[in-house]
């Protein structure tokens, strides 16, 4: 072991964290070497000053209180926040109803009819089944119902897992958390009126023999 | 011996994790006082000590569950307040924002040797001129008695060269203390 090992090793050394062979090397060493004794003494003696000549003080500040999180249990945090993604889920599954069945009022000879699914010409190649109104009306229904059926039955479970312990502040969630899901019934319940009513909308606005926009038919474009 | 000394850090921190929030007091209770005044020795500025604690334990707390090796809470307390004590010491300070002198600091307090007062005066001195990389790690060692790997965390620093760089301020400090008395009865 030389001076700089030695050194490196007083710290170590004092920690017990040296071993048996490493421990043996700096007493050789210490024994040897007057420079690296006269170095331990000095920086020991150095430690210990520095200990006793800069006292800890005490903070001048109140100790460091953590700032409260709201108290609410995780599963609460949760339901809450799968109920604000359930609404928002109804609302997109309906636009993307919207959107993906493309539904088009037809106005001939006082005779108002819906078509889904086509905005231009009829295909002349075997197409699926249709499908009538009355069926997606029965889809989008059941799809918004189930929403709501779950998001009963996800409130459900979560009250009976309320152990008899719960907090008042607890039960005050759940309390909020079922008109929520009212509120949430309602939506769902209004929304879909709304799209029956922006049928009619169209029906009335598409009423004008002069310019009959539902029959426009979109240009047809032959293969070349 | 109450049960709350006797559970480690590492059970204090899953408890908080947990949910139970008042377990970061005990954290608390236990390391402010050793981290401000690590922060008082560093900064010589108690009110800087104080700022720079409370906010390395304020992070602590928020970010608890970015720890990793839960038994290594202090060490990572102390790093969080080593990082917040260097983005302090690289932002330019007004004239106004003045270091109180570390002579001054607890002259009245702790212990006192007839005999060594001017020493002990010199040597605070003295590590208040060591380089901030020096002075971290003798003040890391002497007053809080963290090992080396404790330290590689603290001062995100290989422990090899944390070894070379104690070394090197104890040998600053033992020159600077050249021609001074020896303490008495030491």
């Amino acid at each position: 072991m030389d001076c700089e090992d030695f050194r490196e090793h007083i710290f170590e050394q004092k920690t017990k964290k040296l071993s048996t062979a490493q421990i043996k090397d700096f007493d050789a060493h210490h024994q040897d070497c007057p420079s690296c004794r006269d170095a331990l003494r000095d920086w020991q003696q150095i430690e210990s000053l520095l200990r006793t000549s800069w006292p800890s003080e005490d903070p001048q500040i109140p100790f460091f209180v953590p700032p409260a999180r709201a108290h609410q249990a995780r599963w609460l945090y949760n339901v809450r926040n799968w109920v604000s993604a359930a609404s928002t889920a109804v609302l997109a599954a309906s636009l993307l109803l919207v959107v993906l069945l493309r539904p088009s009022v037809q106005y001939n000879r006082h005779e108002l009819s819906f078509r889904f699914g086509q905005t231009g010409p009829p295909s002349e190649a075997p197409s699926a089944q249709p499908v009538s109104q009355v069926q997606v009306q029965a889809w989008a229904r059941a799809a918004a119902e189930q929403v709501v059926t779950q998001e009963t039955a996800r409130l459900q479970s979560a009250s009976h897992s309320m152990s008899d312990s719960s907090s008042a502040e607890e039960s005050g969630h759940l309390a909020r958390m079922r008109v929520e899901l009212e509120m949430l019934k309602k939506t769902e319940a209004s929304l879909w009126q709304q799209v029956q009513q922006h049928g009619l909308y169209l029906q009335s606005a598409w009423q004008r023999p002069s310019q009959p926009i539902g029959t426009n038919q979109a240009p047809s474009v032959s293969p070349q | 011996m109450t049960q709350s000394e006797t559970e480690t850090d590492q059970q204090l921190v899953e408890q908080v994790l947990g949910g139970r929030n008042e377990a970061f007091n005990l954290l608390v209770w236990r390391w402010q006082r050793q981290l401000y005044n690590f922060l008082l020795r560093l900064t010589a500025d108690r009110e800087l000590a104080q700022d720079l604690s409370q906010e390395a334990l304020l992070r602590s707390y928020l970010r608890l569950k970015e720890l990793r090796n839960k038994e290594k809470f202090a060490s990572w307390l102390f790093r969080i307040a080593v990082n917040l004590y260097r983005s302090d010491r690289r932002r330019p300070k007004l004239p106004i924002e003045r270091s109180v002198p570390l002579d001054g600091l607890g002259a009245t307090s702790g212990p006192f040797r007839p005999g060594t007062r001017e020493m002990q005066l010199t040597l605070r001195s003295l590590v208040s001129r060591l380089t901030p990389e020096h002075r971290e790690i003798v003040l890391l060692r002497v007053f809080h008695g963290f090992q080396f790997d404790e330290m590689a965390i603290i001062l995100d620093c290989p422990a090899s060269t944390l070894k070379s760089r104690l070394c090197r301020a104890f040998e600053e400090l033992r020159a600077g203390l050249e021609g001074q008395e020896p303490p008495a009865g030491s």
